[in-house]
């Protein structure tokens, strides 16, 4: 008796599921690094074919190590680069932006300046309808404990950049802030 | 007790070699998973992965690919973990997730799972609820706070949880430490304390209604509201109300009917980036049957008066914090809070205003201090009022109002005496009350955690229970009088006693926390207490009696016994599936009361029967499935051991509640609900040694419930 509660003690205590569940933003760094595959940028985002693929994050880090990790060495034949923005201005040679939560009173600011640029601007800012309406193109949501995508096709297609129909498939809506 | 040691626990006969197998995979698995999960969600360290020694981080998700990741699940256990962890004290976190899936609807029921806490359903609308022992209808050590502010009645220093209603979706977690915290939370916090924490506005956007029925669950129904005003504030109100049936007696009707309705409001305003301002308020009116005893100048002179408890409460907070930095932080809260209660039979009525300022800070010095300070001020304007109905003979008072004061402030430094694996917490708080004068509660604590998954931690403390406004005015009589030989009727009256001290405890306590594997995690605590001043009835000379053939036993309050408690609260959680969890508790308590050797014999029974009016050991076990098609089952049973404080003795029993909930969509759930399924009713608490109401039986009770999210 002792050894069957011992082994099924030891099989439960071996058997450790593989758990589907991570980190908040690891998870959210990995579809990160899913969107630069699904969205395709202008020629011209890329001065040459050797330019660095530029990962910029506004406001507070959520990152830690995650983004660098989850993007990986390459994007395509870029080579990716994660940058940490001071000043929005700085954001001219981004391929992907990404707006803390640290920015939500500044939002406006923060996509005005943005507005020229030939970004992917991504935000888990809580008000996506605001994020949205003014030129957010990617808007995270959590769902109980999953995470979710809005997409605002009309401002990344604006942007010059094409999305994927997957990507449009997957996201909870592909037109995020219009006829709101 | 380490985790070798506690599996040698787990399993006690097993042999050597097994053994060494287990602990060999448990100290590779546990070493695996510590690799799995670097603190890196914190923003602060994004260096982790090289300061912790070129730990490795875990594989790329991102090749899994989008599908996958949408159904992936953030993992929740983090930051909870990592704030408890970092706790020295014996704390438990009830949370939203828990709340739902309990199938309980009050805050009173959801209590039970908590290792270390009595809970007792005395009737249908009264809790005797403690921690760490001397369980009572009108216990008085445990303080219990929603969002900042006091809920318990200043009038006996316990709570009404009949007029504890808020609705259960809109609680955010509620957070149990048992054991003083009155370094902190100042006088009563004695052997636990409870924070209700409810949701910030931000986080219940949009609509929800539920409504349900049962029997005796009776009908409820809730309302909640809530949306966003520009891009910086939001706001929240709700309504929600109920109507209970009956529990059982043998002895024919309970009179424990009860209804209520509540309406409250919350708005939590993000002035900047550093400020956020929360402002809220609740109305609540109540009514609660009930059956105590009642004097009357006829023969049998106490008789049984079906009553009910109105009661009306309001309250207004309004909280400002401001951080100044990633580790500085201030808060100032000030709240208005009443609570009136009629009883229209006996014709008595409490009414209670109390105005309370607070402000806190919080600030590092050097990379070793983490400095808290605080200061408080409380002004409360009690009326009791005399009984009308029969001249104060069942209950009167010495005064008629009370307007009392306190003052407080409080110091806590944690000193990392070793970065990252050994911290000391030395904190004390300064408290005057108009009662006792100054009393100081200080606290000591160390904190170990010598891995990321272990901690132990030790803690001596000093607390103090002051008086309550009925333990120093209150006359009353309200028990069975004894015949004297000559054949009068001897009615014992409560007396409540000016001189009344406080009550103090010196607590010794001692915890190991583990989060052994991934999927389970181990708390544990072993409290040794030591009260002195306990306040115990001491009869003085007979008085003459109301009416011919009585006399009159005053009972005086006084500080006389001493008491010392010890025990141990095991709590554990295990997801051996990802679809099913399993939560367990065991509560060992055992109480020895001691009063002065020159008090007459029947102390020593009164001590007796207190010592026995909580159970020696407990047992709570939750299964929680997670089945296809958006179906929950959830299952509970627990075992209370029994009361032999009472006469007749409360038996140990056996409770299971089972709840099964449907989610069809996103915005539906429908729920039904049994709980105390293994018997049509049960007594869980006897009568109270100074109301001697008679015993109710908790029935069976099936209701079900849907919610829809708009």
């Amino acid at each position: 008796m002792r050894r069957v509660v011992v082994g099924i003690v030891m099989i439960l205590l071996w058997y450790t599921p593989v758990y589907a569940e991570a980190t908040e933003y690891q998870l959210k760094a990995a579809m990160l690094a899913n969107f630069a595959i699904f969205v395709e940028w202008p020629t011209t985002a890329f001065s040459t074919a050797e330019s660095p693929f530029v990962a910029c994050v506004v406001g507070r880090d959520p990152f830690g190590p995650w983004l660098k990790h989850e993007l990986g060495e390459r994007v395509g034949s870029h080579r990716v680069e994660v940058r940490h923005l001071e000043n929005v201005a700085a954001a001219s040679e981004c391929h992907m932006v990404f707006i803390s939560r640290s920015e939500q009173r500044r939002l406006k600011q923060v996509l005005t300046a943005l507005r020229s640029t030939r970004a992917l601007i991504v935000s888990d800012v809580s008000d996506i309808t605001d994020f949205c309406r003014n030129g957010g193109m990617v808007a995270f949501i959590m769902e109980e404990r999953k995470v979710r995508f809005d997409l605002n096709s009309s401002a990344a297609e604006k942007a010059g950049l094409k999305l994927d129909s997957k990507l449009k498939r997957v996201s909870g809506s592909a037109t995020c802030g219009e006829g709101r | 007790m380490n985790l070798k040691q506690f599996m040698k626990w787990r399993i006690p006969g097993a042999r050597k070699r097994y053994c060494s197998i287990v602990l060999l995979l448990i100290t590779l698995l546990s070493a695996q998973a510590s690799a799995a999960r670097p603190d890196s969600d914190l923003p602060e360290q994004p260096t982790t992965q090289q300061s912790s020694g070129g730990l490795q981080l875990p594989p790329r998700l991102a090749p899994l690919g989008l599908e996958t990741l949408l159904n992936m699940e953030v993992s929740s256990v983090t930051r909870k973990e990592s704030t408890l962890g970092e706790s020295a004290t014996a704390v438990s976190v009830i949370s939203q997730e828990d709340i739902r899936r309990s199938g309980a609807t009050t805050i009173a029921e959801l209590l039970r799972r908590v290792p270390g806490m009595n809970v007792a359903r005395i009737d249908n609308n009264k809790w005797a609820i403690s921690a760490r022992g001397f369980n009572d209808r009108f216990s008085n050590k445990l303080l219990v706070q929603r969002d900042g502010r006091t809920i318990y009645d200043p009038l006996f220093a316990g709570v009404y949880w009949n007029a504890v209603a808020y609705p259960l979706e809109d609680i955010e977690r509620i957070e149990v430490i048992r054991g003083p915290g009155a370094s902190l939370w100042g006088a009563n916090a004695v052997n636990g304390i409870i924070n209700i924490i409810t949701k910030s506005a931000a986080k219940t956007r949009g609509g929800l209604f539920s409504v349900g029925a049962g029997t005796p669950e009776g009908t409820f129904g809730a309302l909640h509201y809530g949306g966003a005003i520009e891009s910086e504030a939001d706001y929240r109100i709700y309504a929600k109300g109920f109507e209970r049936d009956k529990q059982f007696s043998p002895q024919g009707d309970t009179h424990d009917q009860w209804n209520g309705v509540s309406t409250g409001m919350r708005l939590d305003w993000r002035r900047s980036e550093l400020d956020t301002v929360t402002v809220q308020g609740d109305y609540l009116g109540n009514s609660a049957g009930r059956q105590d005893p009642d004097l009357e100048l006829m023969p049998p002179f106490l008789f049984l008066m079906a009553d009910k408890t109105v009661a009306y409460s309001g309250n207004v907070l309004g909280r400002w914090t401001h951080r100044t930095d990633e580790q500085s932080s201030w808060s100032l809260q000030a709240y208005w809070s009443r609570f009136d209660t009629q009883q229209p039979a006996a014709q008595t009525r409490n009414k209670n205003d109390s105005y309370d300022l607070d402000f806190q800070h919080q600030f590092p010095v050097g990379h070793r201090h983490k400095i808290v300070y605080g200061l408080g001020y409380r002004y409360l304007d009690q009326s009791v009022g005399n009984s009308l109905s029969d001249d104060g003979l069942s209950i009167s008072w010495l005064k008629n109002d009370y307007s009392l004061s306190t003052y407080s402030a409080f110091l806590q430094d944690e000193y990392l005496l070793r970065p990252e694996s050994l911290s000391l917490f030395l904190g004390l708080k300064l408290e005057h009350n108009d009662f006792t004068g100054i009393e100081l509660q200080p606290t000591g604590r160390l904190l170990w955690t010598p891995t990321k998954r272990q901690a132990f931690w030790a803690a001596v403390s000093r607390a103090v229970g002051t008086p309550s406004i009925s333990q120093v005015g209150v006359q009353l009589s309200a028990i069975p009088p004894t015949t004297l030989p000559s054949g009068i009727e001897l009615f014992p009256r409560l007396t409540g006693n000016p001189d009344l001290d406080s009550v103090a405890l010196i607590a010794y306590e001692l915890g190991y926390r583990a989060q052994a594997l991934e999927s389970f995690s181990l708390d544990t605590a072993l409290f040794y207490n030591r009260y002195d001043g306990l306040v115990v009835a001491v009869p003085q000379s007979i008085q003459a009696g109301f009416a011919p053939g009585t006399a009159v036993l005053p009972v005086l309050l006084q500080n006389r016994m001493e008491g010392e408690t010890y025990g141990v609260e095991i709590g554990a959680d295990w997801r051996p599936m990802k679809w099913w969890r399993l939560y367990g508790t065991y509560s060992f308590l055992k109480t020895n009361l001691t009063p002065d050797r020159s008090l007459p014999a029947g102390t020593r029974f009164e001590a007796e029967s207190a010592e026995g009016r909580s159970p020696q050991h407990q047992f709570f076990l939750q299964s929680s499935f997670d089945l296809p098609r958006n179906l929950e089952f959830d299952l509970t049973g627990r075992f209370v051991d029994s009361l032999p404080g009472f006469d007749p003795e409360i038996s140990s029993y056996f409770a299971l509640d089972a709840r099964v909930a449907w989610r069809p969509r996103k915005v539906l759930e429908i729920a039904v609900v049994g709980q105390n399924l293994l018997d049509d009713h049960h007594p869980e608490f006897g009568a109270s040694s100074v109301l001697a109401a008679p015993v109710v039986e908790i029935r069976r009770n099936v209701y079900a419930k849907i919610s829809w999210w708009f």
